[in-house]
């Protein structure tokens, strides 16, 4: 088929991007605006308080009364149908009030949250057994708060400027989540940093694929700290994370894990066999390097040279080989291909024209990767 | 037109892969803690989700008009509008679905390489969202699919079913392509085979250079890519009131072929100055050869995954069990070429070409228990993990030499060594490699928490690799030890004095210096770590680490290393709403005495009826070489991230941070610096309006020094033995440094706007830029090749290569447009304007520059200036 001429693209390209922008015009603007953030004050206390319904406070007690409900437990790995609710250091007398009243003021909140799958695993639940397994499964108890909704720290909270500590929050979370990938939460350096679940996820609403994440991806949650990580992914050669093709969390577990990057195996090497599995050998003839950690010579995160070296090549190999005649020489620019001395240790692939099988032999005469 | 009815029907089977026996326990998933797969999407819609993005009006709070923030300040966005559901059957069941298809027009260089490096863009049809959902609300139950297909390399399927809290199956299938070069001319026949053959017209040995480039001028260009093609089943449940089952596996093949080697010993050393004397183009030399071939890539990787977990029951233990097992098969394991050039000029000799072993099956296996128990004192948490690995394989070798190239009844170039004392597998002395590397780990760890303001912990970690591969290169058809270089091609050009072997009692050999075994790395990493946190008040907390890391490397250059480090830790929310998170690092390693050869078992000095040259073993290296693994480090890290919040709808979010290494080295890596800059800017003033925007700077620079032999003195003089740097051997006149300083920047920007509830635009721009000066320094022209020293001049020499340079901006452009409720178009653009130069590739401009001398190259290079765009046109259906 016929291709349409470059300039032809081109500027459909820039229709596309410039007619939206024009439609961004004030006016346009305003058609839409109206509608969401058109300034509806904030509800106060009293309002609330006339609003609040009868409610089902007291059902956990009911419940652990009613001997056709399983009881409520106190052991962190109930099912939903028994959610627990949660202790508040800093609300310790609160009542479970059951979702009803928690409705009353946050329709809206009950509304985006019904389509998460997170929720909406506790709504399976709560329609078998109970209204414990709904909003104070992981807010904690809610009396306090119904009665005095904007005192701090009477309800736990997830976001900024709560009065809940990130090891309160996150121990709501491990209440259900704990174990498995969370195994080594404890100690990881997220934990040792203050950040808490919600950092990275949003329980409340349906913004990705899985994993109730905060953003609509795993690689624009983990940007949202590590931008300098991602944009190494720019570079001339990376693995295809920008292309949607691979996550971070492919390597590395943000949950923790037992090595420091926070990788899913023991080692490096073993995290890049995953992938790379025919580096993995073991071969008859090793190279030292390579074996002990591919970082080495690759930063996996991109490289502005060619398979992701972390220097361009011969220099690469020159930091280590200085052996007798041919590796220890200077390569100059009278090497290059329209040099005076066009030299096979620089041009292409450089050391690897030869030296091929850089990462391991598996033939008799492959002591030096040549075969 | 699809019917309500027969899709019902078709959903309600789907639907039933769900409805397993509801066990009465609550599990989770742990994706997080296995590798691969977490992520399905494609150029085309990177998040793979991006249907289901558009914000809902509504917000999240009538409470609140904006949206709130992450516990550190970042904004959390809009929650997405819910897709239209509606009944599945008579049941509690609903069902949603959304498919996008329509046609891809790609324009300009599509054939870039980095246009095409991971995604297929074609002229074709596509669909750029297939998905399905059905859920049941009263018991949980759940089913979807989500796929895309940009091009049968380019596509991927995902379903998962299953019910919350107890469990999940999952089912893929994906293709994932990598273009490795748009621009390759390879000279042979056969290529994506084990057997490369020279076009017709070429005879080895006999053509000349100028037949041989005129032959690569007119071969036909081709594209060197592989396929990741991979499927696999799961299954992730609750087995009883506290335990968690996992079993998945997964089947990967990879086809393609890639640029790779062929050497035939070397071409440099044989050039002369040219017909103008110094300072005139070189004559290239005419021997040896270089041959950048084509490999095949033809591999199978099928790996399975099984775990159990305890969720803490009676017994208070936290347990996690896991056991993978991972075979590889290489289904094309070597690679025949035929040179086209002779090694020596004139009659073809016996050595016509070489022989690749590829990568051997493999098989891994892993098994790792992990358990944690809490403690009765101080809130305190005991931990510990054990693992055991074994990579193993033992595939058939091949012969030292191919008979094909050296045919029985011949002999080595002038050697008298007969090819069919080395054509044989009889020739080994193992038939298989019987390679062998296990590895164990045991993670030791006490945490406490003896008041809500303070927690410290202890760590110990062992981890070890015993590399049990034992290979001799051993002839017992001719007693010999070592081997033949580069497919006996060095025994052609030197001759029996550097064939590559030894034996004792023969005069030809018994002196050779020589590798006659295989080194068999490991090491033992033994780690302890002490470290704590204290909470200053609520806004400030303060860490500090101390780890002490103790390695002990085998058959290397130092029998331990102790790495010490120092980490310092704020955390801070006492700037106003802000959240500060600064670290720095110190890190010191030293370890035992330094010795630049310690391989000396394994070369033939150390067999029986060795002689010593009267001249000495050559200086293999200079003893002040640090390998940048071994030698001694100081190094700093520095890193502060400060999220700020501006108002109620934007975000600030700025990230500085860099290091310092330095490894007390002449010879070898001397210094590393990076610093580095980032600013993000995310605005969201409503839900339907979202603006993000980043900057960032890096520059880095590392630093090395080297110094050349003097060649002069090898096999002249017993000088030649001398190992130290500013002897005769490695004089200081020899010694050169190189540094390689990059700069980096990227900056972006994406505006989303819902204008009605109608149409939904995505404009998104992105510009990378990274800029590479390789520069060097040398005392004089002893640095260089001696070869050189009659062709080159200071001036000629000068002191960097030109830049490299990688410059990309892509404007993409997304217009969803709502004609009714269940009708949409998309619209979709992105152009891509781009520049590359990399030195490796300067003067490789047509076929015809492939050939240089006795090296024969496939790959021009990345293509240095490209336009490109890609339009789309999407009609989107949904419920």
């Amino acid at each position: 088929m016929r291709a349409l001429p470059l300039w032809v693209a081109v500027v459909l390209s820039l229709w596309l991007a410039l007619g939206g922008l024009l439609l961004m015009a004030p006016g346009a603007q305003a058609q839409s605006s109206a509608s969401t953030s058109a300034g509806s004050p904030a509800l106060s206390q009293s309002d609330i308080a006339r609003m609040l319904p009868s409610t089902d406070m007291g059902a956990n007690a009911a419940r652990n009364a009613d001997p056709h409900l399983q009881p409520v437990g106190d052991n962190p790995a109930t099912p939903f149908d028994a959610a627990r609710v949660p202790d508040n250091p800093l609300a310790p007398q609160a009542q479970a009030v059951g979702a009803k009243t928690c409705i009353a003021c946050h329709a809206l909140e009950n509304l985006q949250a019904s389509h998460s799958l997170h929720v909406a695993s506790f709504r399976a639940g709560a329609a078998n057994t109970g209204p414990q397994a709904a909003c104070e499964a992981c807010h904690g108890p809610g009396s306090d708060h119904a009665k005095n909704p904007t005192a701090k720290g009477s309800i736990i909270a997830f976001t900024h400027g709560s009065a809940s500590t990130a090891e309160t929050q996150t121990t709501v979370c491990l209440g259900c989540h704990v174990g498995g990938a969370r195994q080594h939460w404890l100690g990881s350096v997220h934990e040792a940093r203050g950040l808490s679940c919600t950092d990275c996820h949003n329980p409340m609403v349906r913004n990705s694929p899985e994993g109730v994440l905060a953003k609509s991806s795993i690689n624009q949650v983990c940007a949202t700290c590590h931008q300098d990580i991602l944009v190494k992914f720019n570079r001339r050669s990376h693995m295809p994370l920008p292309e949607g093709q691979m996550a971070c969390t492919d390597c590395h577990n943000p949950h923790g894990s037992i090595t420091k990057p926070l990788l899913k195996t023991d080692t490096v090497n073993e995290t890049c066999y995953t992938c790379h599995a025919e580096k993995r050998g073991p071969f008859v003839f090793e190279h030292a390097p390579v074996r002990e950690s591919c970082l080495n010579c690759h930063d996996p995160h991109g490289s502005n040279q060619q398979t992701l070296l972390v220097l361009p090549l011969p220099m690469l190999c020159q930091q280590c080989h200085t052996m007798n005649r041919h590796p220890n020489d200077l390569q100059t620019r009278q090497s290059m291909r329209n040099g005076l001395v066009p030299d096979e240790r620089l041009m292409g692939r450089s050391c690897l024209t030869c030296h091929t099988n850089i990462h391991g032999s598996n033939n008799p005469n492959g002591s030096m990767f040549h075969q | 037109m699809l019917t309500r009815k027969p899709l019902s029907a078709c959903l309600a089977v789907l639907a039933g892969l769900a409805c397993a026996p509801v066990v009465w326990a609550q599990s989770d998933t742990s994706d997080t803690q296995r590798v691969g797969n977490m992520q399905f999407g494609n150029t085309l819609d990177p998040t793979g989700w991006a249907p289901f993005t558009t914000p809902d009006p509504m917000g999240m709070s009538y409470l609140h008009p904006d949206q709130l923030r992450t516990p550190t300040g970042a904004l959390y966005p809009y929650p997405a509008q819910a897709p239209d559901e509606a009944p599945l059957g008579k049941g509690d069941w609903t069902y949603s679905w959304l498919l996008q298809f329509g046609y891809i027009h790609t324009s300009g260089d599509r054939n870039a390489e980095f246009f095409q490096m991971y995604s297929d863009w074609r002229n074709a049809g596509a669909v750029g969202m297939l998905a399905f959902s059905a859920y049941n609300r009263k018991t949980g139950q759940y089913v979807e699919f989500r796929g895309s297909h940009v091009s049968d390399k380019d596509q991927y399927y995902r379903l998962r079913a299953g019910q919350y809290g107890s469990y999940r199956i999952e089912a893929f299938f994906r293709d994932i392509p990598h273009v490795l070069s748009t621009d390759a001319y390879p000279l042979w026949n056969g290529v994506g085979s084990t057997n490369l053959t020279l076009p017709p017209g070429i005879t080895p040995g006999v053509s000349s250079q100028a037949q041989i480039a005129a032959v690569e001028a007119q071969r036909p260009r081709r594209t060197l890519s592989v396929t990741r093609e991979s499927e696999g089943v799961s299954w992730e449940g609750a087995l009883g009131r506290d335990w968690i089952g996992y079993g998945g596996v997964t089947n990967e093949n990879r086809n393609g072929d890639r640029d790779w080697g062929g050497s035939m010993f070397f071409s440099y050393p044989f050039l002369s100055p040219g017909p103008g004397g110094i300072g005139t183009p070189s004559v290239p030399g005419v021997m040896g050869g270089q041959n950048e071939t084509v490999r095949p890539v033809d591999f199978t990787t099928t790996d399975i995954n099984l775990g159990l977990r305890n969720k803490a029951g009676a017994s208070g233990w936290l347990f996690n069990f896991t056991m993978t097992a991972s075979f590889f098969r290489d289904h094309k394991d070597y690679l025949d070429f035929t040179a086209p050039f002779g090694v020596l000029p004139g009659p073809a000799t016996s050595i016509t070409g070489g022989t690749f072993s590829l990568e051997p099956d493999n098989n891994y296996y892993n098994v790792r228990l992990e358990g944690s128990h809490a403690l009765k004192w101080w809130n305190g948490q005991f931990s510990a993990s054990a693992a055991y690995g074994s990579m193993r394989q033992n595939d058939t070798l091949q012969a030292p030499l191919n008979a094909m190239f050296c045919p029985s009844g011949q002999f080595i170039g002038t050697t008298g060594i007969p090819c069919s004392d080395w054509n044989t597998t009889a020739a080994l002395s193992q038939q298989n490699g019987d390679a062998r590397i296990d590895t164990g780990l045991v993670n030791l760890r006490l945490s406490f928490r003896p008041t809500a303001s303070f927690n410290w912990y202890a760590n110990v970690r062992w981890y070890g690799e015993n590399n049990m591969t034992r290979y001799t290169m051993y002839n017992p058809l001719t007693g010999q030890y070592g081997f033949l270089h580069e497919s006996g091609s060095q025994a052609v050009i030197i001759g029996n004095a550097e064939a590559g072997l030894f034996q004792a009692g023969n005069p030809l050999y018994e002196s050779y210096f020589t590798q006659f075994a295989n080194i068999p790395y490991s090491y033992n990493d033994r780690q302890g770590e002490l470290g704590g946190t204290y909470q200053l008040n609520n806004q400030n907390s303060l860490g500090l680490t101390y780890t002490l890391d103790h390695q002990t490397p085998q058959q290397r250059e130092r029998t331990y290393l102790n790495d010490q480090h120092i980490k310092l830790t704020w955390d801070s929310k006492s700037f106003g709403d802000s959240t500060l998170r600064f670290s720095y690092e110190y890190q010191k390693r030293t370890g035992g005495p330094y010795n630049a050869f310690p391989y000396m078992n394994w070369y033939s000095p150390s067999l029986p009826g060795y002689v010593q040259d009267a001249l000495g073993v050559v200086a293999y290296t200079v003893d002040q070489m640090y390998k940048y693994d071994m030698s001694n480090l100081k190094a700093t890290k520095l890193k502060a991230i400060l999220t700020t919040p501006l108002g109620n709808t934007a975000t600030l979010t700025t990230t500085v941070y860099g290091n310092r290494n330095h490894y007390g080295a002449d010879i070898g890596r001397q210094s590393v610096g990076t610093t580095g800059a980032d600013v993000s800017f995310d605005w969201t003033p409503s839900a339907t309006t979202t603006f993000n925007s980043y900057l960032s700077i890096e520059s880095s620079r590392i630093k090395q020094g080297n110094v050349a032999d003097n060649e002069a003195l090898i096999g002249t003089s017993p000088l030649q033995a001398d190992m130290e740097f500013g002897g005769p051997m490695y004089p200081y006149a020899n010694f050169w440094t190189a540094t390689d300083t990059e700069r980096d920047a990227n900056a972006g920007l994406t505006i989303s706007h819902v204008f009605t509830p109608r149409v939904k635009l995505d404009v998104g721009y992105n510009y990378t830029y990274s800029h590479g000066v390789n520069g060097y320094d040398y005392s004089s022209m002893g640095a260089i090749s001696p070869s050189y020293w009659n062709i080159l001049t200071t001036a000629d020499i000068g002191n960097s290569f030109p830049a490299n340079i990688y410059r990309l901006q892509t404007l993409s452009a997304n217009m969803n447009i709502a004609l009714t409720p269940r009708v949409g178009l998309r619209l979709y653009s992105q152009y891509e304007f781009g520049r590359f130069a990399d030195w490796h590739y300067t003067g490789f401009d047509s076929p015809g520059d492939l050939v240089i001398g006795n090296r024969v190259y496939t790959d021009l290079g990345p293509q240095t200036h490209w336009h490109a765009a890609v339009l789309g046109a999407f009609v989107t259906l949904k419920l």
